[in-house]
């Protein structure tokens, strides 16, 4: 499904953030990519979701390289990734708008739309704020319907990027079991996240990053830091 | 683009200007100020190059025909004239008409006239141009007319107003201009501001697989309609203030001829509509092109 091959990347010419990473990552699987702040989780995201491309190596999305993406291609390959952020970056519109916007902008049609929305709001538990606006919500309800956005489209792909930053335990463990059943529903999930007490208790696979190398990858793995950490 | 596309483009374009109330607001006043400032300078030009129209026409030439011209020699003077382009309009003022306004105009220097033996004055014709511009060619061709004796008009004063037109036509057409130029940058930098207010949000249109054409689409029709509001704006007023204005200056001074004369108010009505909607989509366009090229990566 993901395919990175000895993919470097640096920011400002000098700060080399990622260092020759060899990933793969099967279709269906669920993995958390873990380690300390700029270890380069959020950059491996951005490059899976051609928001940026590597210095050097290749990336493949179902075996096409994405440098070879023109912008209508990448447009068709966001609408098969959803992803969600610790900052949730949702649009100062209603939980159902900021749904249907993603439909909208396919050329669903109402019906079809007013479906889709209802039964993702009834899968992340939104249900009686499908009209609140963000402000009119918890911080883990703005990152449930930022998780209904990323999932109404039925990606291929889920990538969230430090989802539970924000949230408390509770809130954070919800997340968590919906990612869990969208998984369930053959999406690729990718989770990047420092949050150890969530790694440990899913027990997924674990890709740990550090000063831009893979250092551990390991099926059902556990968040263990280095002592160098 | 079918009409679904459509009308989803102006829901997000309408949702949008909501969203940004304020900014929306003060790009349309923008917009309606600068297009009210341009065309109370477009009037007012267009009225005094009107007004010196007026001027250069009532310049009078006049052609005086031999002292002993016959009836049938007037005729023909008067059918040549009637051959010559440029010509407005000519009147024939007889040798005694002619007298009998000098002895009107010397009517308390009386002593004056009746030192004069006889009627010295020559049968004339005062004629009116079209153009001050033409006013050599035709005195050269009034003096080839048989029977035509002297031709006389200002110089001195034409050679003047002529050098006034083009200084004032230059200068009218330099601030004109500056001001269109003025009215698209200042509206191009108003709409730059709203846009760049949305940045995150086109940002998050591109993560969930929005196109660039898509989002150029959304906000090319929001500048549309702040272009079609802001002109529409800008006509009322200025509309209801040339109508006030014309009202109060030909009450003050109803030998002026002021505004609407040189222009309909209905076409600058539908050039104010025109440029502010231009103005709009143009600004709206650089704004967008640039947000999406320079700030956010594909």
């Amino acid at each position: 499904m993901i395919r990175l091959r000895n993919v470097s990347k640096t920011y400002n010419k000098h700060f080399l953030v990622l260092n020759r990473i060899n990933l793969h990552i099967s279709k269906d699987e669920f993995a958390f990519l873990v380690g300390p702040t700029g270890a380069g989780k959020t950059t491996i995201l951005k490059l899976i979701l051609r928001e940026d491309l590597p210095d050097s190596g290749t990336i493949y999305i179902d075996k096409v390289n994405t440098r070879d993406f023109r912008e209508a291609q990448i447009a068709k390959l966001r609408k098969n990734i959803g992803v969600i952020f610790q900052d949730f970056k949702i649009l100062n519109r209603t939980v159902y708008e900021n749904l249907a916007f993603v439909l909208k902008i396919q050329g669903e049609k109402k019906q079809a739309i007013k479906e889709k929305v209802d039964y993702v709001v009834n899968l992340v538990g939104l249900e009686k704020k499908i009209h609140c606006y963000p402000y009119q919500l918890s911080g883990g309800e703005q990152q449930k319907a930022c998780l209904g956005r990323a999932i109404i489209n039925k990606p291929l792909i889920l990538l969230a990027d430090e989802p539970t930053g924000n949230l408390d335990p509770d809130s954070s463990w919800e997340i968590m079991q919906i990612l869990n059943k969208i998984n369930m529903s053959n999406t690729t999930v990718i989770v990047a996240t420092h949050d150890k007490t969530i790694v440990d208790l899913m027990r997924k696979r674990v890709v740990a990053i550090h000063g831009g190398n893979i250092i551990r990858d390991q099926q059902l793995g556990r968040y263990h830091e280095p002592e160098s950490y | 683009m079918n009409l679904r596309v459509i009308k989803f483009f102006f829901g997000e374009a309408l949702i949008s200007l909501r969203q940004n109330m304020v900014m929306s607001i003060i790009s349309v006043m923008t917009i309606s100020i600068s297009l009210i400032l341009l065309a109370t300078f477009m009037m007012l030009f267009i009225d005094m190059n009107s007004a010196l129209g007026n001027v250069s026409r009532n310049l009078n030439v006049v052609a005086y025909l031999d002292k002993d011209i016959t009836s049938v020699g007037i005729s023909k003077v008067e059918e040549q004239l009637a051959s010559i382009g440029g010509i407005h309009s000519f009147t024939f003022v007889s040798k005694d008409d002619a007298w009998q306004r000098l002895k009107s105009k010397f009517r308390y220097q009386e002593d004056i006239v009746t030192l004069v033996v006889g009627n010295p004055l020559p049968d004339s014709y005062i004629i009116r141009l079209n153009k001050i511009d033409d006013i050599e060619k035709i005195t050269r061709d009034l003096g080839l007319i048989d029977g035509v004796k002297d031709v006389r008009f200002g110089r001195s004063m034409v050679t003047k107003l002529r050098k006034f037109v083009q200084i004032f036509n230059i200068v009218a057409i330099s601030v004109v201009g500056f001001l269109l130029l003025a009215t698209f940058l200042i509206t191009i930098n108003t709409i730059n501001l709203t846009i760049l207010s949305k940045r995150s949000e086109v940002q998050i249109m591109k993560l969930v697989g929005a196109t660039n054409s898509f989002i150029k689409w959304s906000f090319l029709i929001e500048g549309f309609i702040l272009g079609i509001v802001g002109s529409l704006l800008a006509t009322i007023i200025s509309s209801l203030l040339f109508h006030f204005v014309n009202v109060k200056i030909q009450d003050a001074f109803p030998f002026i001829g002021v505004f609407t004369q040189g222009l309909d108010l209905l076409t600058l009505d539908l050039i104010l509509l025109g440029l502010g909607t231009l103005i709009g989509v143009a600004g709206s366009f650089f704004s967008i092109h640039n947000l999406l090229r320079g700030i956010l990566k594909k």
